[in-house]
């Protein structure tokens, strides 16, 4: 009674399979994240009242300018991205919750801990590769000093890795609020946490002299001139810290499960750390 | 025999509801039937053996590994299927896109032998029309074949299958019965349900289950001999059998002792699984 029906499988084998199955169900992750209805129907609308406007402008519209296009991009990418994707990420980290499909998938070789980390890999080869596409082209743009940009400055590499860095924190913000608050309503708890963080951290009274807005949870957009941010600190290590938030939003996704959670814990000690002290040498 | 799986003295609790209470069995190869009242603990033990759910107390190993370590609950989970008993999908997903989504899941890794036994299962299931629709758009019986085809994926060696003839018409059922008898060939399927005549059908084994305790593990035959001698028909409704219930014929199905020179019949495994449960029930009020 005791005889079996199992069949050897090698240890370092199964390590391999399972990092493919992360990395496969990151590309599906990436995916769903990009064409979300979230990101769909605010992309449309921006289409849709793009085109109202151009056609009721007509008679004075003219092509848009470079610079018209290096603004407009920037301006999109920076501000509303970020946003958009925390949307999409959270819609897509809390499907299988919301429609009940968590049952069947727990039976799957991929632990909860690994599909949260498909998540996160979705978010850096979906919303993030998309945000990074676009600052090269920003980049690439910016990068010719024939063309006059207006009242536009084209951003510094550190500065356009700021941009996407922030797409990618809002997504792992989001499967971090997905994972860790499962109820209906924490989509909208995260975006209001994100949004008045930053305006709490962005208070105009206090600015410039205070260096909150540089820590606030989202990017921050004071009239400031460019003079004003040069005496805030370095962009570059502004860049390196925002990294480290992303991999603390990792971190935090990774904390959800009991399983291993002291290594993890060690692990996030150390980016934690890391992330501190890139703050400090930011300022 | 070969045991796929053994619980042994198996204690679940949700708050004060004992939903098993001691269970233990042991599961071989071919097609195992699990039978029960509402409430009499199914679910709770497929999950468990599913290893979705872990028990309170008591033992359980799938294929000799224990599920409440982790490394031998991934081994146990790469050789698993497993069909809920109300399966949810996600919104968006075609029956093609959820059936791959699952294949990931299951660590298929390579698009294409993936995307070939996704259109397999597809095909097995006979979904293969309406691969390309949206899941939540279909009616309840075919999501519940989208669901099983899920569970088929990497063809398990063990097969757990909650109610999954709920929803489907008599044709899909006869289609499913040749489906699960083909994967009970070497390998374990567990199939609980409501359905007596599914397994009379399909099941070498058979167990029942009633308020978390096993009350019966044996051959379909034995259940059924349970009733032998014990179900008679009338013309008429008797008030001294346990059971009465109009056949289509116009005469009345009795179950419970039969009066002297009573019209015996041949018992149905549903007739021995229902004076199972009832006996239990006098043995309890006793």
């Amino acid at each position: 009674m005791s005889a079996v029906l199992a069949s050897h499988v090698d240890e370092h084998r199964a390590f391999d399979v399972s990092s493919q199955a992360i990395w496969s169900l990151g590309l599906r992750e990436g995916r769903r994240m990009l064409l979300s209805p979230a990101v769909l129907v605010i992309l449309g609308w921006s289409v849709l009242m793009t085109g109202i406007d151009s056609a009721l402008n007509l008679s004075t519209a003219s092509l848009p300018t470079r610079g018209g296009v290096y603004e407009g991009l920037s301006w999109l990418v920076a501000l509303y991205a970020g946003l958009i994707f925390y949307i999409a990420c959270h819609l897509v980290a809390s499907s299988a919750r919301r429609t009940k499909a968590e049952g069947q998938f727990a039976a799957s070789p991929m632990s909860p801990r690994m599909r949260s980390a498909g998540l996160c890999v979705g978010v850096l080869v979906g919303p993030g590769l998309l945000a990074a596409t676009v600052m090269v082209v920003l980049a690439l743009l910016g990068s010719d000093s024939t063309y006059s940009y207006g009242d536009v400055t084209p951003m510094s590499v550190a500065e356009l890795a700021q941009i996407a860095l922030t797409v990618v924190g809002a997504g792992m913000f989001a499967v971090m609020c997905a994972t860790w608050l499962r109820f209906p309503g924490s989509l909208p708890l995260g975006l209001v946490v994100l949004v008045f963080g930053t305006i709490l951290m962005s208070d105009a009274e206090r600015a410039p002299i205070n260096t909150w807005p540089w820590f606030a949870p989202y990017i921050t957009a004071p009239d400031w001139s460019d003079e004003v941010w040069a005496l805030m600190g370095s962009q570059t290590w502004h860049a390196v810290y925002l990294a480290g938030l992303c991999a603390l939003g990792f971190c935090a996704v990774m904390l959800r499960e009991r399983e291993g959670r002291l290594r993890w814990l060690a692990i996030s000690a150390g980016v934690l750390a890391a992330t501190a002290a890139a703050g400090a040498l930011q300022l | 025999m070969t045991s796929a799986a053994v619980v042994n003295d198996v204690r679940r609790r949700y708050g004060r509801t004992q939903a098993l209470d001691g269970a233990s069995f042991e599961i071989g190869t071919g097609v195992t039937g699990l039978l029960g009242p509402n409430g009499a603990g199914k679910t709770t033990l497929l999950r468990i053996l599913a290893t979705v759910a872990a028990p309170d107390s008591g033992a359980v190993s799938v294929f000799g590994r224990d599920p409440a370590v982790a490394r031998e609950r991934v081994e146990i989970r790469r050789r698993l299927g497993y069909l809920p008993q109300d399966p949810g999908f996600q919104r968006g997903f075609s029956v093609f896109e959820f059936i791959d989504y699952v294949a990931i899941l299951k660590e298929m890794t390579n698009r294409r032998e993936r995307h070939d036994e996704v259109r397999r299962v597809i095909d097995a299931v006979d979904l293969a029309s309406v691969s390309g629709k949206r899941v939540r758009a279909l009616s309840g019986g075919m999501r519940r074949r989208t669901a099983l085809a899920a569970a088929l994926l990497r063809d398990p060696q063990f097969l757990v299958l909650d109610e999954p003839t709920a929803g489907l018409d008599p044709e899909q059922r006869l289609r499913f019965r040749d489906l699960v008898s083909r994967a009970g060939e070497g390998r374990a399927v567990l199939l609980s349900t409501h359905q007596t005549e599914d397994v009379a059908a399909l099941c070498q084994d058979v167990v029942v289950l009633d308020k978390g305790r096993v009350l019966f593990h044996g051959a379909p035959a034995e259940l059924t001999a349970v009733a032998a001698d014990r179900v008679w028909v009338a013309d008429e409704r008797r008030g001294d059998a346990e059971l009465v219930w109009r056949t289509g014929e116009g005469r009345f199905r009795h179950l419970g002792s039969p009066p002297n020179g009573a019209d015996l019949v041949v018992p149905t495994l549903e007739d021995g699984y229902l004076m199972l449960v009832g006996r239990f029930d006098e043995e309890a009020a006793a």
